[in-house]
């Protein structure tokens, strides 16, 4: 959160605290294990992006960037190389997650409208999630990606969808569940975290 | 003198396996180990930009084949393989399927199946395979190029070379802090699961059951997390992680001739393919 009077790069430049780069890797490691959490619980979700989420309302969306793409850039090495190009998907969260925060979306949610804002957070992540991850996912991998949704996916091209609307009805129908879970996981997450722990730009964007 | 240190300490590196469980390194003196780990990812990323811009499949095909056969000289083939067979068959198998059978385009029957049960007839059209094809031959080459990467290139030695080529250490710490934690972070996670189901969680059940189990195991493990941030942040701090001065390291990372002329080679090549793109589009 740049405060009055400093220049917008000074202002990102403040964020990346040694704090903020110490998270960093923690929130990698949390997208990482949300995937393997799905996997023990048997969750038809993708839940790789809490880290991302978190770290945009504790730290600020320029940090949460970094997370977020280093996350994709990580599993491709390590788990599947074509995961790479959805860093993409992981920018776009990051930085609307952000600038949700600075708008104060996440301050002191304690009413019915406050929670109804919380909500709309989640519809507004999923629809971003979706926008970005359909061009991706039908340009660089024919629609397809080896994994449970292709199913779903080829059923309705099978039905005669195009393959643009075969995948952005699948992802949209998983991101919706899966953002406003992902969201409500993170912003649970980050009010529970004990005050000493946040940095500064979290203490501001929870509790003014 | 200094170099049989030198050399003691590259054995001593590549003895130690990988930074962790994740990055699959094996250690070798394969003309693929030699090279500039920063030269392995250009040639890479070169490759596959040249493979999704050209125009059919044979482009790709050829790289594929290409990456195969360096693959092989350095002695990693039977590795890459096991782990292309996992990612790259179920992604093969969808496209291939429902692209040979569904595409919209599907215009030239390429193969008639008559006779059989349930269905009667399948029929595999011409362009949805051409168009799963042109797909599907990219993405080979980039895995295979990533994984030939990741299979001879220390973890460490990535991180110098990055760093000596310009990349800032703060973020070669995110990447090298990042791989050490996801199995460290991987073993908590099992054990909040054994321990949380030793108090009554059931990880089986209706979706919103489930869903609750998910919120119960991840909190334990991230508070856990962010207390020891405090600590690491503290340690690193003392260590002069904010200095800006030139750095010395331990392993010194080779940048030969050779490595250099790939990489313009490299670079030469993504731009002639953008340029024969552009004019091909004008």
């Amino acid at each position: 959160m740049a405060e009055t009077g400093v220049s917008f790069w000074r202002g990102v430049a403040l964020d990346f605290s040694t704090r903020a780069f110490v998270l960093i890797p923690v929130a990698i490691g949390l997208n990482v294990i949300g995937g393997t959490f799905t996997r023990v619980l048997r969750l038809p979700l993708f839940l790789d992006v809490i880290g991302t989420i978190l770290l945009a309302i504790i730290a600020g969306p320029w940090v949460a960037v970094v997370a977020g793409a280093s996350t994709n850039l990580i599993l491709g090495v390590t788990t599947s190389p074509s995961t790479a190009f959805f860093a993409v998907v992981q920018i776009a969260i990051a930085l609307v997650a952000g600038w949700m925060a600075t708008s104060g979306w996440f301050m002191d949610v304690s009413d019915t409208r406050d929670y109804a804002r919380l909500f709309l957070a989640g519809v507004i992540l999923a629809i971003v999630s979706t926008l970005t991850a359909t061009p991706i996912q039908v340009i660089v991998l024919g629609g397809f990606s080896g994994a449970g949704q292709d199913a779903a996916v080829g059923a309705l091209m099978a039905t005669g969808s195009s393959i643009v609307e075969a995948v952005f009805a699948t992802q949209f129908t998983i991101d919706i569940t899966d953002k406003l879970i992902s969201l409500g996981v993170a912003y649970g997450v980050a009010r529970q975290i004990p005050e000493r722990y946040l940095p500064s730009f979290g203490q501001q964007v929870l509790n003014e | 003198m200094t170099s049989d240190v030198e050399m003691d300490i590259d054995a001593l590196a590549d003895a130690t396996p990988g930074t962790s469980g994740l990055f699959d390194f094996q250690p070798g003196n394969s003309f693929l180990h030699r090279m500039n780990p920063v030269t392995k990812l250009v040639v890479t990323a070169s490759m596959v930009t040249v493979a999704l811009l050209a125009p059919s499949f044979r482009v790709p095909s050829i790289f594929f084949v290409g990456a195969i056969v360096a693959t092989v000289l350095a002695g990693i083939f039977g590795r890459v393989a096991r782990i292309l067979g996992g990612l790259a068959l179920p992604l093969a198998f969808s496209l291939l399927f429902f692209h040979g059978l569904f595409n919209p385009a599907n215009e030239t029957r390429l193969w008639v199946f008559e006779n059989l049960p349930v269905v009667e007839t399948i029929i595999v059209w011409e362009e949805g395979i051409r168009f799963a094809l042109t797909i599907l031959t990219p993405l080979l080459v980039l895995m295979v190029c990533v994984l030939a990467t990741v299979m001879t290139t220390h973890p460490k030695k990535l991180a110098i070379a990055m760093i000596q080529k310009g990349l800032s250490p703060k973020l070669a710490y995110v990447f090298m802090a990042a791989l050490q934690f996801i199995p460290d972070m991987r073993e908590q996670a099992y054990d909040i699961i054994d321990a949380q189901q030793a108090r009554g969680l059931n990880v089986k059940g209706s979706f919103r059951r489930r869903i609750r189990a998910f919120v119960d195991l991840l909190t334990p493990l991230l508070i856990g997390m962010l207390i020891t941030t405090e600590t690491r942040s503290l340690a690193l701090d003392s260590r002069g992680f904010t200095r800006t001065n030139a750095r010395t390291y331990l392993f010194e990372v080779p940048d030969r001739p050779v490595d250099r002329v790939l990489r313009w080679l490299g670079g030469g090549a993504v731009v002639a393919a953008v340029g024969w793109w552009v004019v091909q589009w004008l």
